[in-house]
């Protein structure tokens, strides 16, 4: 409920926002006419627009007859109590040539464009060299500014100089806009579907919850999981330790943390076994956490005194050193058991097949896809993608955890829903069919 | 408390990152900045526990001279000097600076002729570069020259800088490049490209025999399942070589539909079910639910 709300609260503040109607200046009838569009924010269908976080301002234009040669696009910060009036033409060179006047540059000498470069980025005077374009950009020129601050942008016609970001001269008048500033909104507007997503999966966890509270949620049997516990009991008997690999990436991949979540399992099991567990780390933080993970496994079987600190080792974070020392480990110890749950690269069949020539049970999981066919040759067990993240729900058969894992199926299918949806309508786009012509994929889900 | 305060904290923090995700506002995404920055402090600090842990592990063993106790000698000798090799030592001994320019009085027979010259004090394995020449006696054109001095391995200092020489003008560059410590420095450089990168190349190429092995055991046809697998590989294999075209032209295109279709699908199946699993996680670990690893079951 209280999800709900907040969803309907957000999308409230982000209807509230002004909208995004380009505003847009023109000039005198016998002049070129401009077309400015300026774009603080994005729509909720399309993908023209800028990410409306104050710190952006997207800028783009057209003029009403073809024009030779480049725009350079300057702006400058407005002085507080600064009036300027809407936009308006003006020169930026003193005589036709290629010397920005000291007028128009506000402070500091007069810069010769014809032999400074002025890439973007570059400060002359009070200005700062936005971009460059051949011709008009009716696609937006993203700039990004300061928060809070007023700029006003001139679009300057120009022909370029033999040298990078030089130009020889600036026929005819530039352009100035009317003062912009940044725009903040509440709510990103295109990300509503991942919103939406997100609130479904809300929705499915409680009505799954709920669900798990009166009757037990039927999850199918997995064979690796189950053999985790089997095969603890095989090191017992043959008395050889247990080798946890946590992957070969950093803590906060998500592959990382559905490994360190189970390790917390099979620390119980091994404490409730009394086998020695090693578990091999790619990267320090990732051994602290292991450390503190196991010996919470150790304490929740009610044996706390038997974790041993020094057997969550940090190896090294270069992937084929941590193979060397993994197989070291691996030959010199001979665990009767090998779990090889997280990311894994190159190494993964290095570390899986010496394993299998060590004659260790091996069980692997993993999400990265090019790995999964060496794990499912050279190991016994394998968990395909999603089993890895579900594996933690299998063991505990917490009904909470489990309700998360059906509204995750429940996700699935409205995806797979999604892609038939929208495999239909980019068929009919590319038949022709209106309207589908007149979006894609992106323009919903960026 | 000791177990709550933790998950509230990970809910906090957590659930301020996923609506991060959705504020655009630059006052919200600062905050996630510093968060982030946060965490990558905390990483660092890590790796000191990280060489704690290595001394940990490694000295008890050679110390009880268990098996193979010379290896953890020498993986305890190799850090060691890598850290020391890796420290900025020049901030402790003073940085000279690698060269110097400077101009003498002018030549008039110089001036005559419209021309500068530039002299080159430097030991024979610098390298000193006068626009494009490279000689220790350089007569140039009058006007602006970029003077570069370096050595040629890697891991030295170098010199930059820029003249404006009149015409008479003598210049003279002195320049002797130091050896840089630390990251960059050269005695890492050296043993990071000429011991650690070969042995990395090693590993790697004993790659090539774990997959002849592991495809020797995955590709016999015990069951279909198996028979299938086989079939695909055989059918892929063949069109890779130049034999499968050899034997008959719709080989690739049959391995392309093999890869296109059939594989790629399943690819798909699996890279979508592992994202809305990985979803899930995360919601399991910030909405508390999972809380094994704080000491829940």
């Amino acid at each position: 409920m209280k999800a709900f709300v907040i969803v309907m609260l957000l999308a409230g503040v982000a209807a509230a926002q002004e909208r995004i109607q380009p505003e847009i200046i023109e000039n005198k009838p016998d002049q070129t006419q401009w077309r400015i569009e300026v774009f603080y924010d994005q729509g909720w269908i399309g993908a023209k627009g800028v990410e409306p976080d104050g710190r952006h301002i997207g800028l783009g234009w057209t003029r009403d007859r073809v024009v030779d040669g480049s725009v350079l696009v300057l702006r400058r910060k407005l002085v507080p109590g600064e009036v300027t009036d809407k936009g308006h033409p003006l020169r930026i060179v003193d005589q036709n040539g290629s010397r920005l006047s000291e007028k128009f540059l506000g402070r500091g000498p007069t810069i010769d464009a014809a032999t400074t470069p002025l890439a973007p980025g570059t400060v002359v005077g009070d200005w700062t060299v936005v971009a460059s374009s051949d011709g008009d950009h009716p696609e937006l020129i993203t700039d990004e500014v300061e928060p809070n601050t007023s700029y006003i942008y001139v679009l300057a016609p120009a022909l370029r100089g033999t040298p990078p970001d030089t130009y020889v001269a600036f026929p005819g008048d530039a352009i100035q806009t009317w003062p912009l500033r940044a725009h903040t909104a509440w709510f990103n507007r295109r990300r509503w579907m991942h919103l939406a997503l997100i609130g479904l999966i809300a929705a499915a966890l409680g009505g799954y919850t709920w669900l798990a509270k009166r009757k037990t949620l039927f999850v199918r049997r997995l064979a690796g999981v189950d053999a985790i516990e089997n095969a603890v009991g095989r090191s017992t008997e043959m008395g050889r330790p247990v080798l946890y690999v946590t992957g070969v990436e950093e803590t906060q991949d998500i592959q990382t943390i559905a490994s360190l979540l189970i390790l917390g399992h099979v620390a119980k099991i091994t404490a409730e076994y009394d086998t020695d567990l090693r578990v091999a780390n790619a990267y320090p933080l990732t051994m602290v956490i292991a450390e503190e993970v196991v010996r919470q496994g150790y304490a929740n079987a009610g044996r706390a005194d038997a974790h041993r600190p020094e057997n969550i080792m940090f190896i090294t974070s270069e992937q084929f050193a941590f193979a060397a020392g993994v197989n070291g480990m691996i030959l010199r110890e001979r665990p009767a058991t090998n779990i090889f749950f997280g990311r894994f690269y190159g190494e993964s069949l290095m570390l899986a097949e010496t394993g299998f020539l060590a004659g260790a049970i091996q069980i692997a999981g993993t999400a990265e896809l090019t790995q999964l066919p060496f794990f499912v040759s050279a190991c016994d067990f394998t968990l395909l993608g999603e089993e890895l993240f579900a594996c933690s729900a299998y063991l505990t058969r917490e009904p909470n955890q489990l309700a998360l894992l059906k509204a995750g199926d429940v996700l699935k299918v409205v995806i797979a829903l999604l892609v038939v949806g929208f495999t239909v309508c980019a068929t009919l786009a590319s038949q022709g069919w209106y309207p589908f012509t007149r979006f894609s994929i992106e323009d919903v889900m960026p | 408390m000791k177990n709550t305060a933790p998950v509230l904290l990970g809910m906090v923090v957590g659930c301020y990152m996923v609506v991060e995700y959705f504020i655009p506002h630059y006052a919200v995404r600062d905050v996630s900045a510093h968060v982030l920055q946060w965490g990558g402090l905390v990483a660092a600090a890590a790796y000191v526990m990280g060489g704690i842990n290595l001394v940990q592990v490694t000295w008890p063993k050679i110390r009880r001279r268990e098996q193979d106790w010379g290896y953890k000698v020498v993986l305890l000798a190799s850090a060691a000097i890598m850290m020391l090799v890796g420290l900025p030592w020049r901030a402790l001994i003073g940085v000279r600076a690698p060269g110097y320019a400077w101009k003498l009085a002018p030549s008039p027979e110089l001036a005559r002729r419209h021309e500068a010259r530039v002299l080159v004090e430097a030991p024979d394995d610098v390298i000193v570069a006068i626009g494009t020449a490279t000689a220790r006696d350089n007569v140039v054109a009058p006007g602006e020259v970029a003077i570069k001095a370096s050595r040629r391995p890697i891991g030295y200092d170098a010199f930059e800088t820029k003249l404006v020489l009149a015409p008479g003008d003598v210049a003279i560059v002195a320049a002797d490049p130091q050896m840089q410590w630390g990251a960059s420095g050269r005695v890492r450089t050296w043993i990071y490209d000429y011991v650690f990168a070969p042995c990395n190349a090693t590993m790697f190429a004993l790659l090539a025999f774990f997959v002849a092995s592991a495809a020797f055991r995955a590709f016999r046809a015990r069951n279909i399942e198996a028979a299938l697998l086989l079939g695909s590989a055989i059918i892929v294999l063949l069109a890779q070589a130049p034999i499968g075209r050899w034997l008959t032209t719709s080989l690739p295109h049959l391995s392309d539909w093999i890869l296109d279709i059939l594989s790629n699908g399943s690819r798909r199946a699996i890279i979508m079910g592992a994202a809305v699993g990985a979803i899930a996680t995360g919601l399991r670990v910030i909405l508390g639910i999972e809380r094994s690893h704080l000491g829940g079951d």
